[in-house]
């Protein structure tokens, strides 16, 4: 069976066993996942990109303490986390001197858009590290509190401590954002919400 | 039913709760001012966090790392993985042969002391008389020791 047929979980095993070309369908299925992950964090594909890279190596240093109980994905991110949180206080020394990537002008018809966009990196950006990481791998990375806890370190009471505390203060600065654009809403989300949200609307 | 609680509205809000209690909590937020407000309001930041979709640049990381991996980490020598009873079967024949070893230099090894070169004439004789004792009167120990020690039974005269 060739490499790119296997399972995550045996692919480490294979790393683990020495086989480190068993390493590249893995970075090649995951290596996105992994840079929008820092990306959203750190706010730099520079920075995302070292990152993924350090997190793959690590992956191999790692493999043979791998336990298949564990999704590949949520120990992959655990190495994500902490190299983010790591270059996150790097650079916090240097912000001043070198601001994060901005993105490029946009075009005029997408501009609602994209301020919205900014508002929100904005607003994440804004949070205390604890809380942005929290978000990102709640919203982003659709992530339970345990799998949150599991990720990080953190204890369960302190990740849904750090949510909420999060998501309010995401609902103050971001209270203005919903008066004049249209969201679409999340193809999750329950009716009634949308439901309330037209008849507030309809209201105004 | 009581206000949900802030983390059961945001998980609610994020389509997160089982069909069940999503019901109990989607009945109260239509009934209560509060809480209906509260869940828009996280509506609002699900909705534009959501809105943020970063789309990484082209990039392949795979050669980068293929060339650190080259560069910092030596091929490792691949040793066979074993099957447990084989490893158990190795571990049982290492012991054996460790104890009977072992047993060996004990048998062997109270024997005659090795000369230490250089020492002192009267330290080696001192040694070689309580390796004597030791081994309970091995030849060439006087009889005077055993009196003096009490092992004979007899007195000791000055």
């Amino acid at each position: 069976m060739k490499h790119d047929d296997l399972p995550d979980s045996l692919l480490v095993r294979s790393i683990a066993d020495g086989h480190l070309d068993a390493l590249e369908p893995l970075v090649r299925r995951h290596q996105d996942n992994v840079r929008r992950l820092a990306y959203r964090f750190l706010g730099r594909w520079g920075d995302a990109d070292d990152v993924a890279q350090e997190a793959f190596l690590r992956v191999v240093c790692a493999a043979p303490r791998y336990q298949p109980t564990a999704r590949f994905t949520t120990w992959l991110h655990r190495i994500v986390v902490n190299l983010c949180l790591d270059a996150r206080r790097r650079q916090t020394r240097f912000v001043a001197a070198d601001p994060p990537d901005l993105p490029a002008d946009p075009p005029a018809d997408v501009l609602e858009r994209d301020e919205t966009v900014r508002r929100v990196r904005e607003a994440l950006d804004s949070l205390p590290e604890r809380q942005r990481m929290a978000v990102i791998l709640h919203r982003y990375e659709g992530e339970s509190h345990r799998e949150i806890a599991e990720v990080t370190g953190w204890s369960e009471s302190a990740v849904e401590s750090l949510l909420v505390r999060a998501y309010a203060n995401l609902r103050r600065t971001l209270a203005d954002l919903d008066a004049n654009s249209e969201h679409r809403p999340p193809e999750n989300r329950p009716s009634a919400v949308q439901e309330s949200e037209e008849k507030d609307r309809a209201a105004s | 039913m009581q206000h949900p609680s802030d983390l059961e509205l945001i998980q609610w809000v994020a389509g997160r709760t089982e069909f069940g209690p999503a019901e109990v909590v989607g009945r109260h937020i239509g009934s209560c001012e509060a809480c209906r407000a509260k869940a828009m309001g996280l509506g609002r930041v699900h909705t534009a966090l959501g809105g943020w979709a970063p789309e990484p640049p082209a990039a392949d990381l795979w050669p980068a790392i293929r060339d650190r991996l080259a560069r910092e980490a030596p091929p490792r020598r691949v040793l066979p993985r074993w099957p447990g009873l084989l490893r158990w079967a190795a571990a049982v024949a290492l012991a054996g042969l460790l104890g009977h070893l072992a047993a060996r230099a004990l048998q062997h090894g109270l024997g005659e002391p090795a000369a230490v070169p250089g020492a002192d004439v009267q330290t080696v004789a001192a040694y070689l008389h309580l390796h004597a004792v030791a081994a309970k009167r091995p030849p060439g120990v006087s009889r005077s020791l055993d009196v003096f020690l009490g092992l004979t039974g007899e007195e000791v005269t000055p």
